[in-house]
């Protein structure tokens, strides 16, 4: 099946069977960030921005997103740039796997919430697991990005 | 000091996050070959006939693996340095199947479909053999694991594979039974640890192609690069000089990714095919079929005067090692020799065990590695003394535990599979961890327990613990530094990066020593073809064992450049100043810069490359220590807990990055709080893992971590680079006897056994209750 | 799961009558659970386009799309002021925002998860369903069928009555399923309690409901025996999250607490 989809903001086109899941169809097309953690959608390291939405793009179909709009790391370079001067900065990247999927989920939790609290921050990214760094660290990180209006 | 113990951004943090290409799978030939094992449904079977013919005549199959296409050669996947502490008993594939998991047989195909169908496709008939599941009852027991005559231990290790008895070890300081004897009051428990999986975030992968000079380049998600190339030469017979071996970017280890997993299969296929090839395990296959923490039952006993001076310790460990034996004696013995030094005043200790074989997934290389099992007995066991004596825990510890300037006979008698090596604790800030911590926690105001309502109680509880840095005389890093024009440097090491920031710190090292910035220093690791040795990054060697070969190899290089400089300027080497940029005689004042000097002898004049390897080896194993408390609070009828701040202080020397050190000890922390609360391992009564996927197995999310506290206690330990000792692995010996004791602290009970869940708990209450009544 | 066909239907009657051609064929709410059962779907059906995402107001009720995400639920106002928000406290326990972006709520209920913490809620709130083809349904009637026959849900309708309520889920980890949930709703006349992931699917507690009903002070004592009522009216069993004896322990404690709780706050 022919499946369009803005990525990035740009318009791909792919040739898909209809089984195939979008975190598939993107690694195949080489965008490499976008990994594959846990096959139960428990972990969070395949997350993509659907609509500008959070979403596991290990269960969700490529079909099903035809005509929609895909964000992966490499279509907010800046904010990621940015994100992980905080991060490096609270010593808080350990072995990265997972942030590009964190650095996604932290940009639509600031679009989407205004002044969150440490529980709704937590709360919205607790899909985004992590074993290297204890949370914390990324924690301060993330929320001095927040404040960081330059 | 400026480029070591300063804020440091790690110097691949940002690459990563910004989505660039970097693991293992991202250099996976697009046409690789896709292997896929199938595993054995039985915990104990010969396989009695193996049909692969319909498999292979699948249209996209190239190979179908079995047993019998292997020499028989048994090794051990344990990735250790050489000869291996671990018995060689696992063969690539083999006639008998020994845990649910294990490798029955291997297929490479176009497509994963492709496998998958073809596994479908292999007909195999088992003669199923009646497992050993229990490890309680596996000394000894008629049925036999590893009955197969060829496999061996490497030199003795009290490998008895008739016995279903991996390994085993024992030794006695002074006389346990008569100064037991001898106290006034003295304590005996016994505590069960379960089989932690390491859930790092990156599955198990590797991939394999031929290069144009005709030789085996394998990628894989590895701790031990070196180590690899070794045991693929010597398993499969393929010439060391063959095979290269590159370790890129790896997505967290914890020990996890020590031993061989793939690499075997990649490596055979692509060598026999000469097509590249790769494997990518599932979540099911990470959990189930490579390797988990060792379980333990350790019994100890102790005693003391009735003023609280420790007379006697008595440990002895019944340790599972499961299907295979990797890493059995020396986990086993870590959970002596890195624990019962805390102690070093007593008349007597004795320390003794096995370490069994059972049908279970296999255990291996797991961060605290022996050390977190036994804290957890000991550190228990000390509260339980300090109640008996109605002593306060923290004074009781600090009337009995190491200082600095003392020492353990146990560092000499007990090493890594071996003797081992004597020491004084030339750092040991123990009593500022514990004053710090207690301030830290607020322990005065806290212990035992407080805001004491219907429904809820808080309490406290601590522990304290220590670890090595590396393994003395055996863990070996080098690292190579060469002179670029422009001045800048490459740093080549073997050391191996997980995530742990040793590509960091290294850098640091380096440029502290070269007094540059580590911007200038470009640093490359883990390749067998292009960087030099290291044992890879296990026992907590990197800070200390790679970091020392750096900082050596820094120093020569400097050397180096200086003779460089007096003949260009014309006088002797002594006279030569260097500031990182320039170097001056201090008679003329004559200077050149290093970008001039570089320049120079790279284009100009006398033209050459300075290029410096070196390397070293630890005489010493400086261990860091650390008192950790927690602060947690306890429904009272529901029994879950909260954990509200854990406290860590830390004396590892210098800390090179302090913001990296401060991650390792708390990444640690909550994991160590995973096993002590969450982290459930399930068995079906046939030996069928159940807790194998996430769903199952659950790991501490974000929400369940309201608060880490970790300082640093100021400490300079002379023999590690720049006053530096390990960091990686002592965070997570603390949690299971902090947490159990705070338990104790707010419920009155006693946990023994691991992961302290709401329902274990509960039972636990129940107990209580009707004990009351 | 395998997937060999995916279909946008033109309408419902299309929906369905392509459901029912090959038994096979299935809707597709999120996919996050199919994707994790095991099998093959012949052809997949997608509800897109036909209006479900909507959550909408009616004079004495809130209807809810099949479609919505568990996430457009937790954030929707309406849903907030909906029988004091339990639908809003349930959905914020299943995973992480990611997941709830995906997941919907008519897969929620089709799904028929005995963990589920949608259904027991939905089950307290005395939900009505209207599918295609059987037309309304209460959710408590649905949930004894033993095998409902294929249909397509298209609305979930719940009462705006002026009521209190709580909602609790225990499990080990914030990501896990639940041990055991329970959500109580409290109007001016009746209190309804559901306990579901005992680990058997949600029922309602109707004994304990009964003596509730039927008492007239509510003291803490008559929540006690409600609550122990609760504990030997309903059957709780092992599985891999925990054992019966401490499902029974947990339902007796919760139950007092949140029947306290709806309680208290009516004031
Ligand atoms: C990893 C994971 C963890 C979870 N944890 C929890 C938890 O802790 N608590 C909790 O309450 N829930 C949990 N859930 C379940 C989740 O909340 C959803 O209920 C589940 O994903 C189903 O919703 P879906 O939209 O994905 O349905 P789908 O997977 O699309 O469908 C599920 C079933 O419903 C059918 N179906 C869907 N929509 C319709 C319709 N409109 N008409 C007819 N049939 C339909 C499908 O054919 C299928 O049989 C979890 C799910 C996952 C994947």
């Amino acid at each position: 099946m022919k499946v369009n989809l803005l990525i990035n903001n740009e318009w791909r086109a792919f040739h898909v069977e209809a089984g195939e899941y979008l975190a598939d169809t993107l690694r195949r097309n080489d965008f490499l960030s976008v990994r594959r953690g846990c096959d139960t959608t428990s972990c969070g390291v395949c997350t993509v921005l659907l609509d500008g939405k959070p979403v596991p793009s290990c269960s969700i179909l490529t079909v099903a997103v035809d005509n929609h709009e895909v964000t992966t790391i490499e279509g907010i370079q800046k904010e990621a740039d940015k994100l992980s001067d905080h991060f490096g900065r609270e010593g808080a990247d350990q072995c990265g796997f997972c942030n590009p999927a964190l650095a996604l989920t932290v940009y639509a939790m600031k679009k989407e919430l205004k002044n969150p609290s440490d529980q709704e921050i937590r709360e919205y990214l607790v899909g985004n697991l992590c074993r290297c760094t204890g949370y914390i660290g990324q924690e301060k990180a993330i929320r001095s990005y927040l404040e960081d209006l330059s | 000091m400026k480029a070591v113990n300063t804020i440091t951004p790690s110097v691949d943090g940002k690459g990563l996050m910004m989505g660039r290409k970097g693991y293992t799978d991202d250099y996976a030939e697009k046409n690789s070959l896709i292997i896929k094992i199938m595993r054995s449904p039985h915990p104990f079977a010969r396989i009695k006939l193996i049909d692969t013919k319909r498999a292979r005549q699948l249209a996209g199959v190239e190979l179908v693996l079995t047993y019998r296409d292997f020499p028989r050669v048994p090794f051990t996947r344990a990735g250790q340095g050489y000869p291996e502490p671990s018995p060689h008993d696992k063969f690539v594939l083999d006639e008998y199947v020994r845990y649910v998991g294990d490798e029955v047989c291997a297929v490479a195909a176009i497509s994963e479909e492709i496998c998958e169908e073809a596994l479908r496709l292999v007909e195999v008939e088992y003669e199923v053999l009646e497992p050993l599941l229990d490890f309680e009852t596996a000394l000894d027991n008629s049925q036999i694991i590893h009955p197969e005559p060829e496999i061996h231990e490497m030199f003795p290790t009290g490998f008895a594979p008739k016995r279903n008895q991996a390994a085993a070890y024992r030794m006695e300081v002074g006389d346990v039974e008569t100064a037991l004897k001898g106290c006034d009051v003295a304590i005996k428990e016994t505590f069960y640890t379960q089989a932690q999986a390491h859930m790092m975030l990156e599955p198990h992968t590797a991939n394999a192609r031929i290069d144009y000079q005709n030789r085996l380049v394998i990628y894989s998600s590895t701790q031990t690069p070196f180590h690899i190339r070794r045991i693929i030469s010597q398993a499969l017979g393929i010439p060391l000089a063959k095979i290269r071996v590159i370790k890129p970017r790896v997505g967290g280890g914890f020990g996890g990714k020590q031993a061989l997993h793939g690499e075997m299969f990649v490596s055979y296929v692509t060598y026999k095919t000469g097509k590249p090839s790769k494997i990518v395990f599932s979540r099911k296959e990470v959990f189930e079929s490579t390797y988990s923490r060792h379980p333990m039952r350790i019994t100890m006993r102790m005693g003391a005067t009735k003023t609280g001076m420790i007379k006697a310790i008595d440990c002895h460990i019944l340790s599972d090692t499961g299907a295979y034996g990797e890493h059995a004696l020396t986990v086993f013995m870590v959970a002596g020799s890195k624990v019962l030094p805390l102690y070093n005043k007593v008349a007597a200790v004795r320390f003794g065990g096995e370490v069994v074989y059972t049908n279970h997934t296999p255990a291996g290389a797991f961060r605290g590695y022996g050390a977190i099992q036994g804290n957890f007995a000991l550190e228990s066991a000390i509260d339980i003394l300090a109640e008996k004596l109605g002593m306060d825990p923290i004074l009781l510890r600090e009337m009995n535990m190491m200082r600095e300037g003392e020492t353990s006979p146990i560092f000499a008698i007990m090493g890594e599979g071996t003797e081992g090596t004597a020491m004084i604790m030339d750092t040991c800030k123990l009593d500022y961890c514990l004053k710090r911590g207690k301030e830290l926690i607020g322990w005065e105001r806290k212990y035992p327990r407080y805001d004491e309502t219907r429904e809820k109680v808080k309490a406290v509880g601590m522990a304290i613990a220590m670890q090595g840095s590396g393994i003395p005389y055996i863990d070996m890093g080098a690292a190579t530094i060469k002179l670029n024009d422009d001045g800048c440097y490459n740093l080549m090491v073997g050391a191996t990066e997980i995530g742990q920031g040793s590509d960091t710190i290294l850098t640091q090292i380096a440029a502290e020593e070269l007094q540059t910035t580590v911007a200038k220093v470009i640093v490359y690791s883990s390749d067998t073809d292009l960087t030099p040795f290291d044992t890879g990054a296990y026992a907590s060697s990197t800070t200390f064992v790679s970091g020392n070969a750096v900082l050596n190899t820094a120093r020569k290089l400097k050397q180096a450049m200086i003779v460089e400089a007096a003949r260009i300027l014309g006088t002797e080497e002594t006279k030569i100043g260097f500031d990182g940029d320039m170097f001056r005689d201090s008679l003329s004042h004559k200077e050149i810069s290093l970008k001039d000097l570089s320049n120079q002898i790279t284009y100009s004049h006398e033209q050459k490359q300075l290029s410096v390897t070196a390397s070293y080896v630890g005489h010493k194993s400086p261990p860091p220590f650390m008192a950790g408390f927690v602060d947690l609070e306890i429904d009272k009828e529901t029994f879950e807990i909260k954990i509200l701040d854990y406290v860590s202080v830390v004396d590892c020397g210098t800390t090179i990055n302090p913001k990296l050190a401060q991650g390792q000890v708390e990444g640690a922390i909550v994991q160590g709080l995973g096993m002590t609360l969450f982290e459930e391992v399930k068995y079906t009564a046939k030996g069928k893992l159940v807790s194998s996927d996430m769903l199952n197995y659950m790991v501490p999310t974000r929400v369940d971590i309201n608060n880490l506290t970790t300082e640093f206690a100021n400490s300079y330990e002379e023999s590690g680079p720049f006053g530096a000792k390990s960091v990686g692995e002592i965070g997570i010996d603390t949690p299971p006897a902090a947490v159990g004791n705070a338990i104790h602290n707010a419920l009155g009970i006693r946990m023994t056994a691991l992961p302290f869940t709401p329902e274990r708990i509960y039972r636990q209450m129940l107990i209580k209750e009707r004990v009351e009544k | 799961m395998k997937v060999l066909d995916y279909y946008r239907p033109t309408s419902l009657a299309d929906a369905y009558e392509t459901l029912m051609r090959n038994p096979q064929n299935q809707i597709m709410g999120g996919g996050a659970w199919l994707k994790l059962s095991p099998g093959e779907i012949t052809t997949l059906i997608t509800l897109d386009g036909l209006g479900l995402e909507a959550i909408a107001e009616q004079p004495e009720a809130v209807l809810i799309g099949a479609k919505a995400t568990l996430r457009a639920i937790e954030t929707s106002p309406l849903i907030a002021q909906l029988q004091g928000g339990l639908l809003r406290d349930a959905a914020r326990h299943v995973m992480g925002v990611s997941l709830r972006n995906i997941a919907t709520i008519g897969g929620s209920i089709v799904g028929r998860f005995s963990f589920s913490d949608i259904l027991t809620a939905l089950l307290a709130m005395n939900a009505q369903l209207v599918f295609h083809a059987r037309g309304e349904i209460a959710l408590a009637d649905y949930l004894l069928l033993h095998r409902p026959e294929k249909d397509i849900l298209l609305w979930i309708k719940i009462e705006k009555d002026n009521a209190h309520s709580a909602f609790r889920k225990v499990a080990r980890t914030r990501l896990d399923f639940a041990i055991l949930n329970l959500a109580i709703v409290k109007t001016r006349a009746t209190t309804t309690i559901a306990l579901g992931s005992r680990p058997q699917g949600p029922v309602l507690a109707k004994r304990a409901m009964a003596y509730l009903n039927e008492s007239a002070n509510l003291t803490e004592k008559v929540f006690e025996q409600a609550a122990r009522l609760v504990t030997e009216e309903l059957a709780f069993g092992d599985n891999l999250k925990a054992g019966k004896e401490y499902r029974r322990h947990l339902a007796y404690v919760l139950s007092k607490r949140l029947l306290k709780a709806v309680n208290s706050d009516e004031s």
